[in-house]
């Protein structure tokens, strides 16, 4: 955990720094965990998000907070790919809009028969997900294993 | 039976908790005995509704209790309902359509549109229409509140209402007492509305407004027309409430008793006494320190079944995924909560138990077990890297074993000052 925790610092120590931070609104947007990052500024117009990028070595972190409140960071690979999401805030978020084709997948594992309303686990081949939370208080992500950069850790994903 | 329904939850809810003796009930309201008064409901941990004790996945560390909903100023139509789930994760209350036999009016919003909602759990959605209903939990009542009826069909499901939670009838949501867990839910969680200031915003995915049968369209949402917590709505003892639970053995049992009390220091039953506060911080988070780590997405919540942390040193379940299963006897643990405003702290101590040691084999149905406990976060590796990106520390219902657990709601005062907070 404390590697995480490092890690997560580091991660937006950098955006807060500034580093190819680009503010609200410009250029790259919202998308969907498997796409293109490039084609989806229709996505942020749909969600009315404000959107903050952030480039680190080997990928790129988009951070896109919608008016409800939740903050969805959408994490790019070099050849453009969104191999990572992670959500916090307090609306869960439009899981068919950021899993995309991923979203029968989770639909799929998280039906199963349970007892308790709190925790999501779900590790499959192609997409990896655990959400916590409750009303008001949500934390989340999912990646897909295949789509990871090279000696990428996850947990920057958060 | 137990294995193979644990072995189907893919791994989720678990706990582990043990708390001190049954007679240290923390806080001022201790004491032992059987809390009385007209401020008082019985709650119980079992293993839910007979459609549910009887199935292949009975509930486990669930709290429930009895609620009487009337129509509104009616006192002969009304309805008794047993195994309703106590939540201090969310607020307000929620009836499943297929336990409900009286009718009651719908909730409109101002332009007379009828309200429903698509609300999300992490791990299920459910859909239904915001009715009107007295509700009386014990000696307490609550006039006109809204009420969400799940799987109520009168108004359809729209489209972009889909979650987690599958059943045969409707694919992607949790529309019936076996798929949802319970008769249904009384949120008491710290918080007036369910959902609050967030869904005063358009695109919140949860209210909706129905201009037809057949035409409910997301809609934002004033937080007097949300489903709130009825007992903000209390004339008396509306301040909170507390969660009152036995101890109870990492060996579990079938079932255990304890008391849902309302109002805190409102009573000579309800004082807050020596309790530790622990006030929400930003995002309604508490912290938890943990062996190294410092987990600063911790929360208290009946409605967690289980402790649920991430410790990658306990060996994970093999049959109940997602569950530990520490080898030797049981893992004692301890964590600390901090308070994140004033970072008080206060230690809790615990006992994780081998959940698949548990439900092996013919041992009789437990419906309470102090020691269950899962992984918030590891999904073991993918490649040379390690996947543990969880800041949870989840108190589940466990943690709630051996005490009195005081939940103070926003906006209403206490001797130690206002809500919203959890005290202990």
């Amino acid at each position: 955990m404390k590697s995480a925790s490092s890690n997560a610092k580091r991660v937006w120590g950098c955006l807060v720094a500034g580093v190819l931070v680009s503010q609200v609104a410009c250029l790259p947007a919202f998308a969907t965990l498997g796409e293109d990052a490039t084609t989806v500024e229709n996505d942020r117009i749909k969600l009315k998000a404000q959107v903050r990028t952030t480039a680190i070595a080997g990928y790129t972190v988009h951070e896109v907070q919608s008016p409800t409140g939740t903050t969805v960071r959408e994490f790019v690979n070099d050849s453009g790919k969104v191999f990572a999401v992670a959500w916090t805030g307090p609306l869960l978020p439009d899981f068919e809009q950021t899993l995309g084709k991923y979203f029968p997948e989770y639909i799929a594992n998280a039906s199963s028969p349970h007892v308790g309303r709190r925790h999501l686990a779900i590790q499959g081949t192609d997409l990896v997900v655990h959400s916590n939370g409750h009303m008001r208080a949500f934390y989340g992500s999912a990646y897909v294993p295949s789509l990871l950069p090279p000696n990428f850790s996850v947990q920057d994903i958060q | 039976m137990r294995a193979n329904l644990f072995a189907a939850l893919i791994g989720m809810l678990c706990v582990a908790g043990c708390g001190g003796g049954g007679s240290n009930l923390g806080g001022g309201g201790g004491g032992g005995g059987t809390p009385t008064g007209s401020n008082v409901q019985a709650i119980v941990v079992d293993s839910g509704p007979a459609k549910i004790a009887s199935s292949n996945a009975p509930a486990i560390n669930t709290a429930f209790t009895t609620v009487t909903i009337c129509a509104p100023g009616s006192t002969s139509n009304c309805q008794t309902i047993d195994h309703i789930q106590v939540d201090t994760g969310s607020s307000g209350l929620r009836i499943l359509s297929e336990v409900l036999t009286i009718t009651l009016p719908v909730q409109k919003d101002t332009t007379g549109n009828v309200i429903a909602e698509c609300v999300g759990f992490v791990d299920g959605s459910s859909w239904g229409p915001i009715r009107q209903a007295d509700v009386k939990i014990g000696g307490e009542t609550a006039l006109t509140q809204e009420v969400q009826i799940i799987g109520d069909t009168s108004y359809a499901v729209p489209s972009s209402c889909k979650g987690a939670g599958a059943t045969a009838t409707d694919p992607n949501l949790e529309e019936t007492v076996v798929a949802f867990g319970a008769n249904g839910i009384l949120g008491v969680a710290p918080y007036v509305s369910d959902c609050g200031p967030a869904c005063l915003q358009q695109n919140n995915g949860t209210y909706y407004t129905c201009a037809t049968t057949t035409t409910c369209a997301v809609s934002a949402m004033a937080e007097n027309l949300q489903v709130s917590n009825p007992v903000a709505a209390f004339t008396t003892d509306n301040n909170g409430v507390i969660i009152q639970l036995p101890s109870v053995a990492t060996s579990g049992t079938a079932a255990v008793n304890g008391s849902l009390i309302f109002g805190i220091g409102t009573q000579s039953n309800n004082m807050l006494g020596s309790a530790t506060v622990f006030n929400l911080g930003s995002g309604g988070y508490l912290t938890t320190k943990y062996k190294l780590g410092t987990l600063t997405t911790s929360f208290i919540d009946t409605g967690s079944n289980a402790w649920y942390f991430p410790d990658s040193s306990i060996p994970g379940c093999s049959t109940n995924k997602g569950f530990y299963c520490p080898t030797g006897g049981d893992a004692s643990l301890q964590a600390t909560l901090v308070n994140p405003v004033n970072n008080a702290t206060k230690l809790v101590n615990f006992s994780v138990t081998n959940a698949d040691s548990l439900f092996q084999g013919s041992k009789s149905v437990i419906g309470a077990t102090s020691g269950l406990a899962g992984d918030s976060s590891q999904f073991a590796t993918s490649g040379s890297s390690s996947i543990n990106g969880s800041n949870v520390f989840d108190y589940g219902l466990p943690f709630h074993y051996g005490k009195s657990v005081f939940v103070v709601i926003e906006g209403k005062n206490s001797s130690a000052g206002m809500g919203p907070y959890f005290a202990f």
